[in-house]
């Protein structure tokens, strides 16, 4: 004795903002004021973590009274830009200094 | 750079161009802004003048700090001034593009019944902070074309030498950015008017105090601006106006404070992540407020003018009051926005990471502006160490307490469980009528608005204003 179980029709999801189209031309250009949005919410998000850092930055240079200097130096590699944080003898080798305030 | 990324490409934007955009259509029952072709450029014109402005960062930098003070900025400043100006001043036509927008959308686009009376107070929020971003924001563009023109031209206004005076353009600078700190928090304060109703059950305490008292910070907010130069040369009696018009301000904030209070009051309250951010910020602003009374106050003002006291008292207001109120208003319209719910323990737990890291970096910058600590310092006496390092130590817990929600937001837009059109059974017209993601016009129909806002208890009384 067996019950065959059909299986389960497939719903297919109700036309929404999200799914009505696909493709960068349908966000870049769409006139939706909800696909609007979520361009803002990705943009503004991205802003807040570029000051986040600038604040971060700050945070570390006040670790110490004489200031950690934060500086962004560039190596001999040009693909290597790093950020580096140290006492006072690294900012001399490397015066690019960058405004953190 | 901080300041200049954080105000004018975080804070300004943040709610309005974000929450509102999505919601405000939603909100009042129709299909799109009034202008959706200005709304698409205004984002448009916001990431050209973020462009603009990330390039100054990379080249180098701005040494003015956000105020752009002359004569620093026009005479002595070798970096980037110019530049940053610039992106700020493009940025400026997207937030009075959006203004307008809103603006006429909510005269002219609301549903059948949706009166003024029954506006949600997300909506009512919103159009007080599109008053300031039209009217205000212009003042702005002009002071940075002014400077501009005395830094390439030395045109003279700002510089005594050629009959100008400098704090002249401290006046125009704050006769905006006074008004722009309540563009960035008059939206918290609306998102948090809409969490409280909906989890504490109730219909919002006094309606039309907390709808007015958006309108009364809105016009009250542009009488304010001289308490930003107690300490520049300003008369003596201006400065006393200004200051008791300072303390003005704190009327209507405080009526929408008690009014949350009164609201939870008695209230079945759950503590879902959205309503724990609405706690953080009533209790965070409330401690940011009460702390600018005491930055109005012209005695203790110039004893902490330009300390970490004001760092301290605006960070309270700006990321305790406004950024907790975006954080507790993505997760409460997650769901409308991505048709996905997040993992509510997550939430509990970041939203409470933040609230710790919060208070453990900015709470000892206001002992530290009180014994003394100035402003845009790198250095200082060895005696601040320990409060500084408590601040960096807090910073830490609060990024982590940033980046989490990050993660698990993304994961959730993917992975999360679909959700219902009503998560939190919540009253408005965004939950009620339209599905879950909505469509591309909204409504499947158009909807009739037949009682009013926060009809929590489904009595139904009708307030009447106006």
């Amino acid at each position: 004795m067996s019950t065959t179980l059909s299986p389960p029709p497939r719903i297919e999801p109700r036309p929404n903002y999200l799914n009505v189209d696909y493709g960068w031309r349908s966000w870049l250009f769409t006139t939706d004021h909800k696909r609007i949005a979520l361009l803002y919410l990705f943009s503004i998000t991205a802003f807040f973590f570029v000051g986040g850092i600038f604040a971060v930055m700050m945070r570390i240079n006040l670790l110490q009274p004489e200031g950690v200097s934060v500086t962004i130096h560039t190596t001999s590699c040009s693909l290597c830009t790093g950020l580096s944080w140290s006492s006072s003898s690294w900012s001399r080798r490397f015066p690019r200094h960058w405004e953190i305030f | 750079m901080h300041g200049i990324i954080m105000v004018f490409f975080f804070l300004v934007p943040s709610i309005p161009a974000t929450l509102g955009n999505f919601l405000i259509p939603l909100m009042i029952g129709a299909r799109d802004l009034a202008f959706p072709r200005i709304n698409l450029l205004s984002w448009y014109i916001y990431i050209v003048g973020g462009v603009v402005a990330l390039t100054a960062v990379v080249r180098g930098g701005v040494d003015t700090g956000w105020t752009f003070y002359a004569p620093f900025s026009t005479t002595y400043s070798n970096t980037h001034v110019l530049l940053a100006a610039t992106g700020i001043f493009v940025a400026g036509f997207s937030s009075i593009l959006t203004g307008l927008n809103f603006i006429v959308t909510v005269h002219k686009m609301r549903a059948p019944g949706m009166t003024w009376s029954r506006l949600p107070l997300f909506v009512w929020g919103h159009y007080a902070t599109s008053l300031i971003q039209v009217l205000g924001t212009p003042v702005i563009a002009i002071t940075l074309v002014l400077l501009g023109l005395e830094r390439i031209l030395h045109a003279g206004i700002f510089d005594p030498n050629d009959g100008g005076d400098p704090v002249l353009f401290q006046h125009l600078f704050w006769f905006y950015s006074h008004p722009a700190v309540y563009i960035m928090i008059l939206p918290g304060m609306a998102v948090v008017s809409e969490i409280v109703a909906c989890f504490s059950r109730k219909a919002i305490f006094g309606y039309g105090f907390v709808a007015f008292s958006s309108v009364a910070i809105a016009v009250l907010g542009f009488l304010v601006w001289g308490h930003h130069l107690f300490v520049a040369g300003q008369s003596m009696y201006a400065s006393m106006v200004f200051s008791f018009l300072s303390f003005v301000v704190a009327v209507p904030s405080a009526i929408k404070v008690f009014n949350w209070t009164a609201t939870m009051y008695k209230g079945s309250i759950s503590y879902e992540t959205p309503m724990l951010y609405a706690f953080g910020f009533i209790g965070l602003f409330t401690i940011g407020g009460l702390t600018g009374l005491f930055l109005a106050t012209m005695a203790i003002d110039v004893h902490v003018t330009d300390t970490y006291f004001v760092i301290a008292h605006f960070h309270y207001v700006m990321v305790g009051g406004m950024v907790m109120a975006y954080m507790g208003g993505l997760h409460f319209w997650f769901p409308k926005i991505t048709g996905r719910l997040y993992p509510e323990n997550w939430g509990r737990l970041a939203a409470m990471i933040v609230f710790v890291g919060f208070n453990l970096t900015f709470f000892p910058q206001f002992i530290l502006g009180y014994q003394g600590m100035p402003r845009r310092y790198a250095s200082y006496p060895p005696e601040f160490q320990t409060l500084h390092v408590m601040s960096t130590a807090g910073a830490s817990v609060l990024a982590v307490g940033y980046i989490i929600p990050l993660i698990y937001l993304t994961w959730a837009w993917k992975y999360g469980p679909v959700s219902p059109q009503n998560p939190w059974n919540a009253k408005g017209l965004e939950w009620e009528k339209s599905p879950t993601p909505p469509p591309t016009f909204n409504f499947d129909t158009q909807p009739i608005v037949t009682e009013p806002a926060y009809n929590y208890s489904g009595t139904g009384e009708e307030v009447e204003i106006g």
